[in-house]
């Protein structure tokens, strides 16, 4: 075998060919949906994340609008103990 | 004949003295040193520990134990009292009797009473599972000091102005209206006991934050809060009950 022949072989392996784009396509789609796929589970995550968050908050904040602090309850608590407590 | 009446009128007095104190009952007992604790204390150093409300410090020293407002006929009625082993609290031989409610989930309490001068060396408030929620010790005690203490008043009429003020209240277990107070700012706090617990039932024109022992309620305008060392539920539960509130007319 000369040079020419090794030359061939070789251009012949570095040649793409139809199977080849194939499967790059095949792996392209599959890592392209995956992806796709990922965003879409992280942006809902934190839809439901947000979502809690501002769920709390609006509770907490339509329970107690306008809330004396718990001091004021606990301070009519203290006030019926007895003294020296 | 005249030794023999001396000797009869001598037995007598003793009696008279010793007999009753041995034949107590638990329970008079411990009320009868509570009733002396409102006018004698014992006086020296004292270690006070408060866990509920919650403060930044629970501890603190003072010279005598505080005053606890007992209703000894609710306590007669709500707790069962036994006397067990005497026990030492600085240096004194003191009785020891554990109250125990009959029902409901009310803190119980236990007290060392002085053997010879029958007042209180130390007291403490448990939670049914056994968390400590308040106490008072004597660590060093000088001497038998008389003191001029608040007396709680009593309020017979009070409930049934509770109740029309507020229909479909339901008390804890064991718990009625004594005592009632305006707020400086608009409202009223009503104080519930069961003879030893107390709690404080708010009626304001504002709710407050909740946390551990305060609950609150809006009920039309208004909001009730109630405030006391019982669990969650049984203080909603309390809450939930009240139909409709308005003003407690007090004389």
């Amino acid at each position: 075998m000369n040079e020419t022949d090794l030359n061939n072989i070789f251009r012949q392996a570095t040649a793409t060919t139809p199977a080849d784009q194939g499967a790059a396509k095949r792996f392209l789609d599959h890592h392209r949906s995956r992806r796709k796929s990922y965003r879409h589970r992280l942006s809902l995550v934190s839809l439901i994340l947000a979502s809690a968050a501002a769920f709390t908050g609006t509770t907490i904040l339509i329970s107690h609008p306008n809330a004396l602090p718990s001091s004021a309850a606990y301070d009519a608590y203290n006030s019926i103990q007895g003294d020296g407590w | 004949m005249k030794h023999f009446l001396t000797f009869v009128l001598l037995m007598f007095g003793v009696a008279s003295t010793k007999a009753p104190l041995t034949a107590q009952e638990p329970q008079d007992q411990l009320l009868s040193a509570m009733l002396k604790a409102r006018k004698h204390a014992a006086k020296g150093e004292s270690k006070i520990t408060v866990r509920f409300p919650p403060r930044k410090e629970p501890h603190r020293e003072a010279k005598t134990l505080p005053n606890i407002h007992i209703r000894p006929w609710l306590i007669r009625k709500n707790f069962k009292i036994i006397k067990t082993n005497p026990q030492k609290i600085a240096g004194r031989s003191a009785h020891r009797y554990e109250l125990t409610p009959n029902t409901g989930s009310a803190p119980r309490w236990v007290f060392w009473i002085d053997q010879e001068w029958n007042v209180p060396l130390a007291f403490e408030e448990r939670q049914p599972d056994g968390t400590l929620t308040r106490s008072a010790r004597m660590k060093k005690i000088y001497k038998l000091a008389q003191m001029n203490r608040k007396v709680p008043k009593n309020r017979p009429s009070l409930r049934k102005k509770v109740n029309k003020a507020l229909p479909g209240l339901q008390y804890p277990q064991g718990f009625i209206p004594v005592g009632l107070k305006e707020r400086p700012k608009r409202g009223q706090e009503i104080t519930l006991t069961d003879g030893i617990n107390k709690l404080a039932l708010i009626i304001a024109s504002k709710n407050v934050k909740h946390a551990p022992g305060i609950v609150s309620r809006k009920i039309e305008q208004q909001f009730i809060w109630l405030v006391g060392n019982l669990p969650h539920k049984d203080l909603r539960k309390v809450l939930k009950s009240v139909q409709k509130v308005g003003n407690i007319q007090d004389d």
